[in-house]
């Protein structure tokens, strides 16, 4: 076998008569074979099985490499003469019958002849011409232009008139950009001779008339005529690359459907491929972050509990967006995406957008679509490699209390005999060192002047300078991603390979990911289309798993001594954890280092997707669509505690068996490691089917699709605990441990001691398993008329298998109605300032619901028994309520599109309300009846908001200067909650979460004490109660305020948030820099408690030397004076009181990315068609913040913001 | 062609499965979680109320006792109270006007009972649907329902001591009594019954599950959680006996001792073995032998246990040979402000400190059967019955068992050891409401807070709790009255 140019494979011997046929059927219905194009189909049509069989026929005696031909004929059909060719030759003839039905009979006589001459003789006038390619023979019409002319054809000139007029050319294709043109097809104008260039845009034609006339045409170029002119070498011929609208136009994916985004209703955003780009993150969401119109992200929260889609749209149902990856719901982590595998991110915002995914779309969707090979391109290669360094956490950020401070306020109430407690407990709780050598002191172990000593050496220290060093380090975080595409004719691949390696702040806590993602696309007939995926990512975190919580530390605790030996931080009574090892105690001490090395928690998640779909096209018009996709997830974790990690020792220590001296002999708990392992499953089916309809005739057009879905995701999890472990032989204690009996629990000292308490060891196991089930209709349709008016209209049906709902409120429909208008296409209005204006309006309901909520009682079993009884017992943990539904918002959004003619200025302005009237919420229920509350469609909420986004271009020289501009505001009201709330604490919540419905206020709003000053005479706080001064610290009134005794501060999420992009581009240089706002909103701040400093210095506040020590101070200063006892109350109106409410409002340099793109010049003579280098920079802190306190409003609680990150990163293409 | 058949077949072949997998009735059925079931088979009711710890409210804890805090058998050193919420003060100091003004949501002295009556309901309605189809369900079943109805009883029983008036003969018709909760349905509006509807709904219950629980000795640690036939007709001797119905407390109180008497001697060290560190006189629950039924009382700060000062007039009655006086009774520590020799209760009948056993015994059987005799003339055995419990409480050899032909005199003893054996038991309000309706036996209760006195004289409106108020605002039923 053997391959022409045209990619025809030869045949050439006998057997493979059948293959041939294949081939030749093949190759034509592909086009691949050039004929005159009027014939090709009907070329592969007409022939007849016959004619190909005497083709093949031919093949018998066609081994011959005789190519001279000997014929004596006379008026014989021309085939005769074909036959006789072929069966004296080897060469190929290919005709049919339509085209010789015309011929008349022939009469040849020669002898020993070339096969050209014969041809020649046999078409003399005919209207018929031949062709030759190496051994094929092709018969065609001549064509009817050349009939009159003078044809190259024509025998009368010369015998061999061909040899003469033809040339062989080459050439080349490419592009603007120098770009070679692949798979081009290269024609002779008139004749069917034509080949397709190669992957470098190159082409080689044989015989070609010398005036000939090229046409080179391709998908992605408008295709283009040249003339030969007798040049043999055609060099770089170059193309326009065709502006299809595919390319001009955002494409937007709604999961179900891609459409343009001028021919939507609906409220899109579009983040494409070169936008996200421009970020470098270990997962996808972060790389919304500051360029997304209405995505609203909030810092200090995780997963996709951050994001906010225009804002809140339910109180107590799921409140995160739906997350959809290649048009299914994606139930797995969000941080197994590999962000280099995304191609574009759709947001759907409004119901018209979203109302296709029907009750799951109440918060919005986020559509991200990965990447594909597209048809018709040559291989591409990409490379992209990016290494991430992040700054140290700033443990300062927190103003703590000095060391010195709390080494007094211990001193303090150590003379109070606060610790006199502790000190005679016979728990033996930890007490700090200082208040050990108080102590010592006291009981004359050492002198004043000793204590002293050892006291003031300690007050230098500060833990954070041993964090910093020991337990923190500069994160990392390196991306390598390899990625393969391209496509011929009818298939098209994606293959890509990520890993991505993390190293966390805190030593010993890494992860990373590996991504296989493979896609396929192929097209076996013109009609269909099938499509393989399949992803696999295999994800590891690590982290230490000493459980030993770093609450029972003080600020001057050392990690390492002088020779950096690990130090024991107390967990009980020093003297006793020195010299329990006299009654033969395992070590007791935590040595925090050290420990902390002997414990890892490990996740493996495994996560396969696999998606078949087929599209096949029933009528022009009207296709079907199947897909279905299965995912498998599985999340191992092991969490593994050594024997010799404090955890053990202390667990074996605490259930020791003494004997009857008191010492330890034995322990109830087994000896050595513990393991626990938990599985996680989850394992997903969707399917669904679509018929999708498109037609247009005059002056309208239709695009319909309906469809069907069905969804099931199944979790599972079970988890054991294996005690006695040894990782290193994998063997453990075999009987199980005695997790029903209850033991005395130690310490005690010798035998004589107190018993403290009595316990059962812990109990580790879990099994659980949920099942989601979703059965789903929907259609979807849009009429267009003019090219400017469009409507469109949504509807669909939903139906779950939750409890939460009967039956007859099992399915809810849902549904969206739009009209647009392209108000630049109308002929009044000319297009002087607009090249683009759109009007466009949408209204429908988006849906909801709350897994928790049921109509029908249930129950739960407890994980055990009765440890009283040994029974079984269950729970009633769902009321019934039988008139449950599904939450409904309604939402209603207007905006505008624009572009101005000269192009330097386009944005949208949107405007939406949105509207609950039975959004999930409690109501209060007369006790009597056994029930408080109940859950149910009692509440309401509306909301408004505004998506401005206008990008404008600067300058559009040599130097490029372009801005993107993102405004968006949200405001909800909550406007019906039956529940009303007294007690202060309700109120002063300052937690991202649970915001408190109050009719009337935003859902999440702040409320305090009305500050009245310190008291002069006393420091004590006072706080305004209905205009008077109210003071009382005497017991805890707190709890009778009510909504009315508050003041509301505002909104403690932001309304207003958006971005400024601006963009520099000289040459190859580009840097861009976003600069990200949040504006309006309060938070409040901490300050200093003296219950919690009591409980825990961590939670002691600097502010603590700004207190009021003597009359005069409360003119300068709002912190309440310390008072012995310890007063809660006094506390509780300091830290609820609108005197710590500060303005949330900053803006911040979220990122700067600078990027070099290497000449094409440069790279000419290496393989590498492209490459960038960039450097990024993320978290750049604020510019600009209101509050006058260092907070940054986006962590007002946390240890420290998110710390500053520097990227690195190559990007290359072959 | 035969490649667009196979694409044919294909897409045919994936919209079967796509129809067939979805299509099948009831697909949407499917459990969602597999812990969480639809309640369905005699286990799953069993299950609900076998529930006797862990979160949310169980039918073997947290029985009504804030009246004990009202009970007068105890004061709280100044010290303790400061620390005290409002509403606990107020309950602690029978306030006319403020009452629980800031407690907020959780009363729930109300909502716990009702919520087991909820959950009684729905086991009697769903039990209802099941048809035992075995000898062994036979039983199931009727240990399911004679539960629910027990528990419904004695939560019924357990409002009605604190939230309508004592049953009194001549006007239970006419007073206002609590509301019943008979069935599940919550948007069946409450209203109150009348005192004499509420006892007889009480009463009938309880004779109903008499019938129909077994006869299991609770000498099997299950059944002293689980209501038996013996359980029931103490707890019906117990009704019986606050409704001063003398001949039927009787009946049923020796119908209960019949089945079971077992009495513990605190003498014999196997019967009341404990670890030496833990403060007990009685043993734990599974070892003590006098449980029909476990119940304990809600705990609350206002009568933890080592807070409070037991009244010195009643710690005083006890004799120094009396083994309850060592046993239930610890010194105060001077640190808790109270005045020297106060001592506080520590002597749980549950054997463990931090809780109080309120649920049914035989020594409560004894006395009341004690009690019965006594004021229907039968002296002497009324004195043998008490003489028989008393025994086994004093220090071996010490007892000199009562003998007195007073009825008058005996009547006083057998309800002064009354209040010595069962103490801080959640039985005392009950006894005071009902014993102050005889002015032999009437008494003024006294407190001090911060000096000031305050004082409950017999038969006050006080012995009857507000009605929680949001109760009120949602059913507009009637709230009992706090002055006369």
């Amino acid at each position: 076998m053997a391959v022409d140019e045209f990619g025809v494979t030869i045949f050439t011997t006998v057997q493979s008569k059948f293959m041939l046929l294949k081939a030749i059927h093949q190759r034509l219905k592909e086009g691949l074979l050039c004929l005159p194009s009027n014939q090709t189909t009907k070329l592969f049509r007409t022939m007849k099985l016959t004619t190909l069989l005497i083709l093949v026929a031919c093949l018998q005696v066609s081994a011959s490499t005789n190519a001279q031909v000997t014929i004596s004929y006379t008026n014989v059909p021309i085939e005769k003469i074909f036959d006789a060719i072929a069966d004296q030759t080897d060469y190929l003839l290919f005709y049919t019958d339509k085209v010789i039905k015309d011929a008349k009979p022939v009469t040849i006589n020669v002898k020993n002849q070339p096969v050209e001459t014969i041809l020649q003789l046999a078409l003399k006038d005919q209207p018929l011409i031949y062709q030759i390619r190496d051994k094929n023979i092709f018969i065609i019409r001549k064509p009817q232009s050349e009939n009159n002319s003078k044809s190259s054809f024509n025998i009368d000139v010369s015998p061999y008139p061909v040899e003469d007029t033809t040339i062989d050319v080459r050439g080349r294709v490419i592009n603007d950009k120098n770009e070679p043109v692949a798979s081009a097809t290269v024609i002779v104008k008139g004749t069917g001779i034509g080949t397709h260039t190669d992957n470098e845009g190159k082409f080689y034609l044989k015989s070609v008339p010398a005036n000939a006339m090229l046409i080179i045409s391709a998908v992605s170029i408008e295709s283009k005529e040249i003339k030969v002119g007798g040049n043999r070498d055609l060099q770089n011929i170059s193309v326009k690359t065709k502006i299809s609208e595919e390319e001009v136009v955002t494409i937007v994916n709604t999961g179900y459907q891609k459409l343009p985004k001028e021919r939507a209703t609906g409220s899109f955003t579009f983040i494409s491929e070169e936008q996200l780009d421009q970020r470098v993150a270990p997962d996808i969401l972060s790389k919304l972050e500051g360029i997304t119109n209405g995505l609203v992200f909030n810092k200090a929260a995780q997963g996709s509990d951050r994001i906010r889609i225009r804002g809140e749209s339910t109180i107590f149902a799921n409140a995160d967006p739906l997350i959809i990856v290649d048009n299914f719901p994606y139930d797995g982590d969000i941080s197994n995406i590999n962000p280099n595998d995304v191609e574009s991110i759709t947001i759907l915002k409004d119901a018209a957008a979203a109302s296709i995914w029907g009750v799951q779309a109440g918060n919005g969707v986020i559509v991200i679509t990965t990447k594909r090979g597209k048809i018709n391109r040559p291989m591409k290669i990409e490379l992209n490699v990016a290494h991430t360094i992040s700054e140290k956490p700033n443990l300062f950020y927190r103003p703590n209390i000095s060391t010195s401070d709390y080494i007094d306020f211990e001193t303090f109430l150590f003379s109070k005999g606060y610790y006199d407690g502790r000190l005679s407990d016979p728990n033996l709780p930890a007490v700090s060192p200082v208040v050990e050598i108080l102590n010592k002191r006291r009981t004359g172990l050492i002198s004043a002047e000793d204590s002293m000593q050892q006291i003031d050496a300690l007050r230098n220290n500060d833990y954070r300078h041993d964090f910093l060093k020991y337990v923190y380090r500069r994160a990392s975080h390196q991306q390598y991603q390899l990625n393969l595409s391209g496509g011929s004719r009818n298939t098209a691949y994606y293959f890509s390979a990520g890993f991505d390696k993390n190293a966390l702040p805190i030593y010993g806590t890494q992860n990373n990911r590996i991504v296989i993602n493979t896609q396929a696309s192929y097209q076996p007939i013109k009609k269909a289309e099938l499509r393989l995926g399949l992803v696999y990512t295999e994800a590891n975190n690590e982290e230490d798993g000493t459980s030993t919580s770093i609450n029972n530390f003080y600020p001057y605790m050392k990690l390492v001594d002088e020779s950096e030996n690990a130090l024991s931080v107390p967990q009980y009574r020093e003297e006793f954890e020195d010299t329990i090892s006299k009654y033969n105690y395992l070590d007791w001490k935590f040595r925090p280092l050290k420990d902390w090395k002997t414990s890892v928690n490990n996740s493996r998640i495994f996560d396969t997707r696999l998606l078949l779909a087929i599209n096949y096209v029933i009528v022009k018009g009207l296709n079907v669509d199947i897909s279905y996709q299965y995912n498998r997830s599985n999340t191992r974790q092991h969490y593994l505690i050594k024997k010799e990690n404090y955890t053990i020792r202390n667990l074996m220590n605490r259930f020791a068996i003494l004997d009857v001296e008191g010492n330890y002999k034995g322990s109830h708990y087994p000896a050595g490691g513990r393991l626990t392992v938990t599985n996680s499953d989850l394992i997903g089916h969707y399917g669904r089917g679509i018929l999708n309809y498109n037609a247009s005739w005059n002056n309208h057009a239709l695009m319909a699709i309906a469809g069907f879905e069905v969804r099931e995701t199944r979790r599972n999890s079970n988890g054991s605990t294996f005690y006695g472990f040894n990782e290193e032989t994998g063997t453990f204690y075999s009987a199980s441990a005695d997790l029903y009996t209850s033991f005395p629990m130690y310490p005690r000292i010798g035998s004589t001691g107190t018993l403290a308490q009595q316990g059962a060891i812990s109990f580790q196991s879990v099994y659980g398993g949920t099942m989601d089930r979703f059965r789903s209709y929907f259609a979807n349709i849009a009429y267009r008329y003019l090219d400017r008016y469009i409507v469109s209209g949504s509807a669909r049906l939903d139906g779950s298998n939750y409890f939460g709902v009967k039956a007859n409120n099992r399915t809810v429909p849902l549904w969206s109605a739009g009209v647009k208008w392209e108000i630049s296409k109308e002929d009044f209005l000319s297009a002087k300032y607009f090249s683009q204006l759109v009007f466009r309006v949408t209204y429908g309901y988006n849906g909801n619901l709350d897994k928790n909520s049921t109509a029908v009682a249930t129950i739960q079993y407890n994980r055990v028994p009765s440890t009283l009884t040994g029974l079984p017992y269950a729970i009633v943990n769902n009321i019934p309520n039988p008139q449950l539904r599904w939450e409904k918002m309604s939402h209603f959004n207007v905006g505008i599109d624009f572009v101005t003619s000269n192009k330097r200025i386009s944005g949208s302005v949107e405007y939406y309300l949105k509207k609950g009237n039975d959004l999930i919420g409690d109501k209060p229920i007369d006790p009597t009846t056994g029930v408080n509350q109940l859950r149910g469609n009692f509440s309401g909420m509306k909301a408004h908001g505004a998506d401005i986004q206008i990008s404008t271009v600067n300058i559009d020289k040599n130097f490029r200067w372009s801005t993107s501009f993102l405004f968006n505001y949200t405001n909800e009201k909550v406007t019906r909650f039956d529940l009303t709330y007294t007690g202060s604490d309700k109120f002063t919540l300052t937690a991202h979460k649970g915001g408190l419905p109050v009719v009337g206020k935003p859902l999440y709003a702040l409320y305090s004490y009305r500050w009245a000053g310190l008291d002069p005479e006393t420091g004590d706080p006072r706080i305004y109660l209905s205009d008077t001064i109210f003071k009382n610290t005497t017991s805890a009134v707190s709890s009778q305020f009510k909504l009315e005794d508050h003041i509301f501060n505002g909104r403690y999420n932001p309304p207003i948030t958006g971005s400024v992009l601006n963009s520099l581009s000289w040459k190859n240089l580009t840097l861009a820099l976003n600069i990200v706002y949040k504006l309006n909103y309060v938070f409040r701040r901490t300050s200093i408690e003296y219950t919690a400093l009591r409980n825990d210095w961590k939670n002691g506040h600097g502010d603590y030397v700004l207190r009021w020590k003597k009359p005069g101070n409360e003119t300068i200063t709002n912190v309440p004076s310390f008072t012995y006892p310890i007063n809660a109350t006094r506390d509780t109106y300091y830290s609820n009181s609108d005197i710590l409410v500060e303005k949330g409002d900053h803006i911040r340099l979220q990122f700067i990315n600078v990027s070099y793109q290497f000449d094409e010049k440069v790279l000419k003579r290496s393989s590498i068609s492209s490459l960038q280098v960039y450097f990024y920079a993320n978290n750049l802190g604020l510019i600009w913040r209101r509050n006058d306190k260092e907070i940054d409003p986006d962590f007002p609680t946390r240890d420290y913001p998110t710390p500053t990150s520097y990227s690195f990163g190559i990007r290359c293409a072959l | 062609m035969s490649m667009i058949r196979s694409i044919h077949y294909l897409i045919i072949f994936f919209a079967l499965i796509l129809i067939i997998s979805s299509c099948k009735k009831n697909w949407l059925d499917a459990k969602p979680n597999i812990s969480l079931q639809i309640p369905t088979t005699i286990a799953d009711y069993m299950a609900i109320l076998d529930k006797t710890e862990g979160n949310g409210v169980s039918f073997n804890n947290n029985q009504n006792g804030w009246h004990e805090a009202a009970a007068g058998d105890f004061w709280l050193p100044q010290k303790y109270l400061d620390a005290r919420e409002n509403w606990e003060i107020e309950i602690y100091t029978w306030q006319k006007d403020k009452f629980y003004s800031d407690l907020t949501g959780n009363f729930s002295n109300w909502t716990y009972p009702y919520e087991r009556i909820f959950y009684c309901n729905i086991v009697l309605e769903g039990i209802e649907k099941i048809r035992p189809s075995s000898s062994g369900d036979e039983l199931d079943w009727n240990q399911v329902k004679g539960a629910a109805l027990f528990f419904r009883a004695y939560n019924h029983y357990d409002i009605a001591q604190m939230f309508c008036k004592p049953y009194d003969k001549s006007n239970a018709t006419k007073e206002l009594g609590i509301p019943l909760r008979l069935e599940a349905d919550f948007n069946i509006p409450s209203h109150r019954s009348t005192v004499e509807e509420t006892y007889q709904q009480i009463i009938t219950d309880l004779k109903k599950a008499a019938e129909v629980l077994p006869i299991a000795t609770p000498i099997n640690n299950i059944y002293k959680y689980r209501p038996t036939k013996v359980a029931a007709n103490a707890m019906l001797a117990r009704v019986f006996l606050s409704m001063e119905d003398y001949e039927n407390a009787l009946f049923y109180s020796e119908k209960a001792l019949q089945q079971y008497d077992y009495l513990i001697d605190l003498n014999n060290p196997d019967e009341v073995k404990q670890d030496d560190q833990v403060y007990s006189t009685f043993p734990q629950i599974q070892d003590n032998k006098e449980i029909l039924f476990v119940n304990t009382l809600l705990n609350s700060q206002i009568y933890t246990y080592n807070r409070i000062a037991i009244d010195s007039n009643l710690y005083n009655s006890y004799d120094d040979n009396d083994h309850r006086k060592l046993s239930f009774f610890r010194k105060l520590p001077s640190s808790s402000g109270a005045p020297e020799n106060s001592y506080y209760f520590r002597g749980t009948y549950a054997g463990q400190n931090s809780t109080k056993f309120s649920g049914l015994a035989t020594n409560e059987l004894y006395l009341i059967r004690a009690e019965c005799l006594a004021r229907l003339g039968d002296i002497d055995k009324a004195l043998e019955t008490l003489n028989a419990l008393l025994v086994k409480r004093w220090n071996t050899g010490t007892y000199v068992p009562y003998t007195d032909s007073n009825p008058e005199n005996v009547l006083r003893i057998i309800l002064t050891e009354r209040r010595k054996e069962l103490l801080l038991r959640g039985l005392r309000w009950s006894d005071l409401r009902r014993l102050n309706k005889d002015p032999r036996f009437a008494v003024t209760l006294e407190r001090y807070v911060n000096n000031e006195r305050h004082t409950l004289p017999p038969n006050d409106p006080r012995y009857v709790f507000p009605i929680p108020y949001n109760v009120i605002e949602l059913t507009g039923m009637e709230q009992n009255p706090r002055t006369p």
